[in-house]
């Protein structure tokens, strides 16, 4: 490597004040030392001064105003000002959230029920069966009193394929020892009872859900129309700058 | 909110913190202040009055469109300064792949000599030509240089920057800049040779 090298390529950050103290020696001791490399730093001087001596286009005030004018145009366009959206308070997403949920408990709830529900509430099969039963003691019926296995033949005769419910009935029907117990305690009277709540409660449930769906579906309409009522930054002015 | 009157006096990083928040006054603010330097770099990257307006334009309109990625404590010239060599070396890139754009009714050579000086009136024919053929060579040796080398002589010479603002603008090593700006300087020295 000559030794003029290193000066050379740290002539410019000599001229430009960049070099550390050492380097600045460094250089200023070889250009004591080398004349071509003077004459060089001379001729980048020059250089420097003679491309700052070429004016620039000025712009004065006026069109530095012309200029801002024309860019609020251009911003106005293609960079509205940015609308913030009104940050969600816990208790509005909580008072949308809560009819949904319970809207779906409701729904989960009704999916579990209903079928249950139709499967055991087809009152004239059991009450055949019932009767059937209550008919088995006195005789009219092929088996011995109180025997509840006896009922199958009574049993596809009033309900045909419905084994399932004809099970359930048949456990629901009482021994003649029961059917002397008052009303109040018949088994049967209490399944009904507690079916006829069920279905109440059930009735309750649904209307809810109705309130709450409808209810979530204004609130779901009136932020869609406040979203559509807003300007929006054009997706591509969203990119990053590379 | 602050007083329009109040933002002349606000140093320019703080002017940026506010439009970052989507503050225009402040953006109008550091418009009115960088214009001129901008147009300046603008100019000796494209070598065209014209383009150079457009630029301009260009770099405050992204200054301001990304505003957000402004990072508070960063010095607010070095990142103009890095918006504005990005624009043009994509328009630079635009000319090469579609040819430069020409506005009707005005030729470029006209516009830079008509608004080479803050003071036009000043100069009688003659210097006035000599002063448009000055520009001319200038900018003839300045769009020559390769277009890194450019960059680094044009933000340094016309620009002011110091080595490491350079570095930053550019995303390299100072090592770099100050190879790419000693040759440069190199390079504009031989033209100027060759042109004696």
């Amino acid at each position: 490597m000559n030794s003029c090298t290193p000066t050379r390529r740290r002539l410019s950050a000599y001229l430009d004040g960049e070099l550390d103290p050492t380097g600045r020696g460094e250089v200023e001791a070889h250009l004591l030392a080398c004349e071509r490399c003077r004459k060089l730093k001379g001729e980048l001087s020059a250089a420097d001064s003679w491309l700052l001596s070429a004016p620039v286009p000025e712009p004065t005030v006026a069109d530095t105003a012309a200029f801002l004018n024309r860019l609020h145009k251009k911003l106005d366009v293609r960079c509205p000002q940015p609308v913030s959206l009104p940050a969600a308070s816990p208790r509005s997403r909580f008072s949308i959230a809560l009819p949904w949920a319970f809207a779906g408990f409701a729904a989960m709830a009704l999916l579990v029920v209903v079928p249950g529900l139709h499967r055991s509430s087809s009152p004239e099969p059991r009450m055949e069966l019932a009767s059937a039963r209550r008919a088995g003691p006195s005789g009219a019926g092929p088996s011995a009193a109180g025997d509840v296995t006896g009922a199958p033949a009574a049993l596809e005769e009033a309900s045909g394929t419905r084994k399932n419910e004809a099970r359930v009935a048949s456990v629901a029907v009482p021994s003649p020892a029961a059917s002397a117990r008052p009303a109040s305690h018949d088994p049967l009277v209490a399944t009904q009872a507690q079916l006829a709540k069920l279905e109440e409660q059930i009735r309750e449930l649904e209307r809810s859900v109705v309130t709450f769906t409808a209810q979530a579906r204004l609130e779901s309409q009136a932020r869609t129309q406040e979203f559509a009522s807003r300007r929006f930054v054009p997706w591509r002015d969203l990119e990053p700058s590379r | 909110m602050y007083e329009a009157a109040a933002a002349a006096e606000l140093p320019d990083e703080q002017l940026a913190d506010l439009v970052s928040q989507g503050d225009r006054a402040a953006f109008d603010s550091l418009v009115r202040r960088h214009h001129r330097r901008v147009f300046s770099i603008c100019y000796r990257m494209t070598g065209s009055a014209q383009e150079a307006e457009d630029m301009a334009q260009e770099t405050f309109f992204r200054l301001y469109r990304h505003r957000e990625s402004y990072q508070t404590g960063r010095r607010f010239k070095a990142w103009l300064d890095r918006i504005c060599v990005n624009v043009c070396l994509t328009n630079q890139q635009r000319v090469r792949r579609l040819g430069p754009v020409v506005r009707l009714g005005q030729t470029d050579a006209s516009s830079a000599a008509g608004i080479a000086t803050s003071n036009p009136e000043s100069l009688d024919p003659e210097a006035r030509a000599g002063v448009s053929e000055l520009i001319r060579s200038v900018q003839k040796i300045v769009t020559t240089l390769p277009t890194p080398y450019r960059a680094a002589l044009v933000l340094r010479v016309f620009g002011g920057l110091s080595y490491q603002e350079i570095a930053d603008a550019l995303e390299c090593s100072i090592g770099t800049v100050m190879s790419r700006i000693n040759r440069a300087r190199i390079q504009v020295r031989n033209h100027l040779k060759d042109q004696q």
